[in-house]
């Protein structure tokens, strides 16, 4: 197990060097540059050309980055060139945010399609039915234009909850709770009638298998064989499903941190693109890698878990 | 028993999250809180001299005291730090400075401190977005304590105004000696360090989302003069970019007053709050190659006077107001009556083009913006510039890389709204010598720049007022751009806080004090 783990580590350095390679050269194609988003419209040739010299930016590309490579190996991700605050404390406030969001996203769209997708199976008929049009009309409608409605109906006509704005933990924590259900109830609705589609199929796969009628035929209670066995050999499907969730929860953020106006991850990058301030772009970049790693190591360590074959492959 | 735990566990988080149990005690006197939406993230070193102006204005009114305050119709100054001013003749300009000021870290403030502050741009030549407006200042002459001494290279009696925008506001010497090599103050990177009434709390801000300003302790004014000046106690700046979220914001109760977008004046409108129209910039398609380097018709006059006659403005109504003059309400070179200067004549157009050997027309690229109030307004000019011939490409461009886009020579013009309120900014900007980024294909006009320097020499406002007129009268006799009318932008504020707003001529936003309280 410690020698998967090593290895999908070890994996990991590469593709976190080509991911950073791309997004350099991808963002430095963008036409413009920090110093003339920083002078503004009044600038003059003389006063950009000082300001693009003091900030590196007449440097060959090739030279820029392999200053920048050199850095990071040093652990130095760089600071902003339009806010001057360093990489990590600019990712900083705005991993919380992300994270939220797409944690309990990630749980909600979990809680609801596991339960959705076992009624369906466990059940049959119209539910199953019920189930499957819920899914289908869920995964149909933009998050965006499902996020413009709860605000409609949750903050202007019943004033319940804010249509904007973040609240940190720290500050209130019912102010927090507050802040994240409506952008949460926004993404959660397309990920749940995934994740009950891929439960209820894997739930139908698993349900079929002999060991199942096995059971059932020696006496096991049809309930113990659904909760005991099934559901956990149903598992791994809807978790790779999950995963995918909450690597898309990290990096599609932007829309919703947009109508919301959450200062997230994607707010953050989106800005940096827009400002050409690639120091935080390869940070959020580099940042998003990492975590994608991680999440797919966890992943495989559930697999691990699930499966004693994994374990010993 | 554990489901009865559950069922009061979720009543108690239903009642706290319906507000009910943050409600304030009876009879303890709330702060006055302002929250204002802010259309830009202003999360950059919170300095004046790294700051543009427009949105973040009231930022720097709030931390930051102006030598120098301009009224907001421009009908002159007065005293903030500087509580006298004197010219001696147009190349000097003596400041009388306020005793008893301290800046938030405790340093008093005095004549170095001035000359520490202008000295960032004229000694260490640091660059920002405001700091050109210094390029007619040679040195700063600390002459005592309370006296300081600006020398000019040039004449430039538009100084007073400099001194009243970013150029004006000090920062603390504690904070000017934490520059970096960029000239950078990383004091404040996450702080503000000024005289002003009111001072960033970074523990109640959130980078991105919102930047609270608390009361300055050591803020000179006191008392009931204090109150009055800054009715606020804390004043908020949430950062909504999204003109819809504003509009959200200020409906769901988020904020209290809010740019919005044209689309959503009518339903803000109906839900109860006040709205607020303000004209600040002129929309126009500036002619980068009006010298016909590579667009060769525009190098003739009558070609750019059929241009202007050709389009029909009443048909900018919904849209602001119309106007064929390049220079906004308020400043010296402006004229009501040159706004229907070019009274829309598509016979006279033909007549012009025809004499300027171009009968049967020609095309033009422009390059714009996927705006829908631009592209609305410039679907109407296209269709009046076919009915005289002239075939108008127009090209839309994502904002954020505009400017760079615009310094293509295929672009006879881009369309731009721009409303700088002072007769040298409009002039430097679009008409100036150089590639400016209003001005991408650096073609100058070398005649208003004489004119300019006419105007900034001239000392008596009346002969200020004069050459003004003089200026603004060539730049549309000459048609050296294709002006289309002054946009309306609409704010609407919450009426149970706020009387009205009072803006600054030339200015998107109020200033901090035009946040009327009521």
């Amino acid at each position: 197990m410690l020698n998967v783990i090593l290895r999908r580590l070890a994996f990991a350095i590469p593709l976190l060097w080509v991911v950073a390679t791309l997004s350099f050269f991808l963002v430095s194609f963008i036409p413009g540059d920090a110093a003339t988003t920083i002078l503004g419209q009044s600038a003059t040739a003389a006063d950009i050309a000082r300001l693009r010299h003091q900030l590196g930016l007449d440097q060959p590309l090739l030279v820029q980055y392999l200053t920048w490579l050199g850095h990071l190996l040093r652990g130095d991700l760089g600071s902003s060139i339009i806010t001057r605050q360093t990489t990590w404390q600019a990712i900083a406030p705005a991993l919380p945010i992300t994270t939220t969001i797409a944690v309990m996203a990630t749980l909600l769209a979990f809680i609801i399609g596991v339960t959705l997708g076992t009624l369906a199976v466990v059940r049959g008929g119209i539910a199953d039915r019920i189930v499957r049009i819920f899914a289908g009309i869920s995964n149909a409608i933009p998050n965006f234009w499902l996020a413009v409605l709860l605000i409609l109906v949750f903050s202007l006509k019943l004033r319940w909850l804010p249509a904007v704005s973040w609240v940190s933990f720290g500050d209130s924590p019912i102010g927090w709770v507050k802040s994240w259900i409506l952008p949460v109830a926004a993404v959660a609705l397309a990920g749940a009638a995934t994740v009950a589609r891929q439960a209820r199929a894997a739930l139908l796969t698993t349900l079929s298998r002999d060991y199942v009628r096995t059971l059932l035929a020696v006496g096991i209670g049809r309930r113990s064989v659904l909760f005991k066995h099934a559901l956990r050999n149903a598992a791994a499907p809807v978790l790779t499903v999950l995963g995918f969730q909450f690597i898309g929860l990290l990096g599609g953020s932007i829309i919703v941190e947009q109508v919301f106006a959450l200062p997230g991850l994607g707010t953050l990058v989106q800005n940096a693109i827009q400002a050409k301030d690639l120091p935080i772009v390869q940070g959020v970049v580099i940042f998003a890698a990492i975590m994608v790693v991680i999440v797919n190591l966890a992943i495989d360590i559930f697999y691990a878990w699930l499966n004693p074959k994994v374990r010993t492959s | 028993m554990l489901r009865t735990r559950f069922a009061a566990a979720v009543a108690v988080g239903a009642v706290a999250l319906t507000g009910l149990a943050t409600a304030p005690s009876a009879g303890a006197a709330a702060p006055k809180v302002l929250n204002i939406a802010s259309a830009v993230d202003v999360s950059m070193p919170f300095d004046p001299y790294a700051m543009s102006d427009g949105h973040f204005r009231p930022i720097m009114a709030a931390a930051y005291d102006s030598l120098i305050k301009v009224r907001p119709n421009y009908s002159g100054y007065d005293p903030d730090l500087a509580t006298k001013w004197v010219w001696k003749g147009n190349k000097t300009l003596v400041l009388t400075l306020r005793t008893g000021v301290k800046f938030t870290d405790g340093t008093p403030f005095n004549a170095s401190v001035v000359k520490a502050n202008l000295d960032r741009v004229l000694v260490n030549h640091y660059a920002g977005p405001r700091t050109g407006s210094l390029n007619n200042v040679a040195s700063v002459k600390v002459v005592n304590p309370t006296t300081v001494q600006i020398n000019l290279a040039r004449p430039d009696n538009q100084l007073l105004l400099w001194l009243s925008l970013n150029m004006g506001y000090m920062v603390s010497p504690k904070a000017i000696a934490t520059a970096d090599k960029t000239g950078n103050l990383t004091a404040l990177n996450t702080a503000t360090d000024g005289t002003g009434p009111y001072k960033l709390d970074w523990a109640k801000s959130v980078r991105g989302s919102q930047y609270s300003f608390v009361r300055n302790p050591n803020y000179w004014l006191k008392g009931a003069a204090l109150t009055k000046a800054y009715p606020w106690d804390q004043v908020n700046f949430m950062v909504l970019t999204s003109a819809t979220a504003r509009g959200n914001a200020l409906r769901a109760g988020n904020v209290d007053v809010a740019l919005l977008s044209n689309f959503d004046v009518a339903a803000v409108s109906n839900a109860g709050f006040a709205l607020k129209p303000w004209n600040v910039d002129v929309f126009r398609i500036a002619l980068s190659d009006r010298n016909g380097v590579n667009n060769k018709p525009l190098a003739d006059v009558r070609v750019r006077q059929a241009l202007n006659y050709a389009i029909n403005r009443n048909q900018f109504g919904a849209f602001g107001d119309p106007t064929s003059q390049s220079f906004p309400k308020g400043v010296d070179a402006f004229n009501p009556a040159w706004d229907n200067y070019y009274k829309y004549d598509p016979t006279k157009a033909k007549q012009l083009l025809a004499a300027a050997g171009y009968p049967q027309g020609f095309t033009m690229d422009v390059a714009s913006a996927a705006d829908p109030t631009w592209s609305a307004i410039m679907q109407i000019v296209q269709q009046d510039f076919k009915a005289i011939g002239v075939t108008l490409n127009i090209t839309n461009v994502n904002l954020s890389q505009f400017f760079t886009a615009i310094g293509d020579p295929k672009y006879a013009g881009f369309v731009f709204p721009y409303g700088a309120a002072s007769v040298p900014s409009v002039v430097n900007d679009l008409f100036g010598p150089g590639k400016v980024r209003l001005n991408p294909l650096g073609e100058s006009d070398p005649k208003i720049m004489s004119m300019l320097n006419s105007y900034l020499a001239a000392t008596k406002p009346a002969q200020a007022k004069q050459l003004g007129q003089a200026i603004g009268k060539y730049a549309v006799q000459n048609a050296l751009e294709i002006v289309l009318d002054r946009p309306t932008y609409y704010w609407a504020y919450n009426t149970k806080k706020l009387k009205g707003l009072e803006f600054t001529v030339g200015n998107v936003m109020p200033n901090l004090q035009g946040f009327l309280a009521k």
